[in-house]
């Protein structure tokens, strides 16, 4: 039980954040989505979601391009494979310690 | 400060289902909140559910009618098929052509297959009750069909929905199904008043959250 708990200090830091817990959950179920959608979706402020992404893409989770479609401006947001297995590796840890 | 608290219920609830829940499982419920925001699937369902509403009963009476009634029979037909058939896919037309500033563009992964299995296996459970009741020769079958539609419907809303708005409908289209199945009407008059009372909720609860939701203003992207 103590090793379960132990490994708690282990966890990622950097998904760890509910915000960006919140983003790398809602990219898990999509193939890629939007800045204003995500933004709609978790309810996070403009600046907040920003900061959270520039995380998020620094620690190789979240790939960002930058793209139109017709005059309206993307910023496509896609999950790693990276990013996938650090969520799953911090559920893991959360529940067994927990 | 009513957005702030917003976010901080969503992290919340998103933190601690995490514990409970995969990931995905959490995902696809915020996925399917932002799905149902603006109504669009409301007010398409509930005008799908309208133009069918009547078109058995209006089978029935068909022979003798005017020409301009056989033509609207024809045209119902017709309109019914071709908006249950591109339901998704107007839906999301209407959405990327108009509303992507709003509501921002998002790509799904190919089948969400656990709504699939869930959706499949309560249609079987429905057959499957409609076959033994034929071989129980149960009587007043038809009142027992339109009961049990009533609650399949109020079921299949219930489980897409999982909100208070939804579950209203749910409640109104079961009760609805519940209480004709009582009544001495006909059965094409029962499904007309049953889809009609099912989509006209439906298409009301749709179009108030539409208005709600273009009322938003407008906040720009990155």
């Amino acid at each position: 039980m103590s090793a379960k708990i132990q490994r708690l200090a282990e966890i990622d830091r950097v998904i760890h954040e509910p915000g960006r817990l919140m983003i790398v959950a809602l990219l898990a179920a999509v193939e890629e989505a939007d800045f204003q959608y995500l933004r709609q979706t978790t309810g996070l402020t403009q600046g907040n979601l920003s900061a959270h992404l520039s995380k998020l893409d620094e620690a190789g989770y979240v790939a960002i391009e930058k793209t139109f479609r017709g005059k309206y401006p993307l910023t496509l947001c896609r999950l790693t494979e990276r990013g996938k297995q650090v969520l799953d590796t911090y559920r893991k840890v959360i529940k067994a310690a927990l | 400060m009513h957005c702030a608290f917003d976010c901080e219920d969503n992290m919340n609830q998103s933190s601690s289902r995490l514990l409970e829940e995969t990931p995905e499982v959490i995902a696809s419920r915020l996925f399917q909140r932002a799905h149902l925001r603006d109504g669009l699937p409301e007010i398409f369902v509930g005008t799908f559910f309208l133009l069918v509403a009547p078109l058995d009963w209006m089978g029935q009476n068909i022979n003798g009618a005017p020409m301009a009634a056989k033509a609207a029979y024809a045209a119902n037909i017709l309109l019914s098929m071709i908006l249950g058939m591109s339901l998704p896919w107007l839906i999301k037309w209407v959405r990327r052509r108009f509303l992507v500033e709003r509501e921002g563009y998002v790509r799904l992964k190919s089948a969400k297959r656990q709504v699939t299995y869930i959706l499949l296996v309560a249609a079987a459970i429905f057959a499957l009750s409609l076959v033994a009741a034929l071989w129980l020769k149960l009587p007043n079958l038809d009142r027992w069909i339109l009961a049990a539609l009533g609650l399949y419907v109020g079921a299949v809303w219930a489980f897409i929905g999982q909100t208070l708005r939804f579950r209203i409908v749910a409640a109104i289209s079961a009760a609805t199904g519940i209480l004709l199945a009582f009544t001495a009407l006909s059965m094409q008059l029962c499904l007309a008043i049953f889809f009609g009372m099912s989509g006209l909720i439906t298409l009301l609860s749709g179009l108030v959250v539409f208005i709600r939701f273009m009322r938003l203003p407008i906040e720009a992207g990155e």
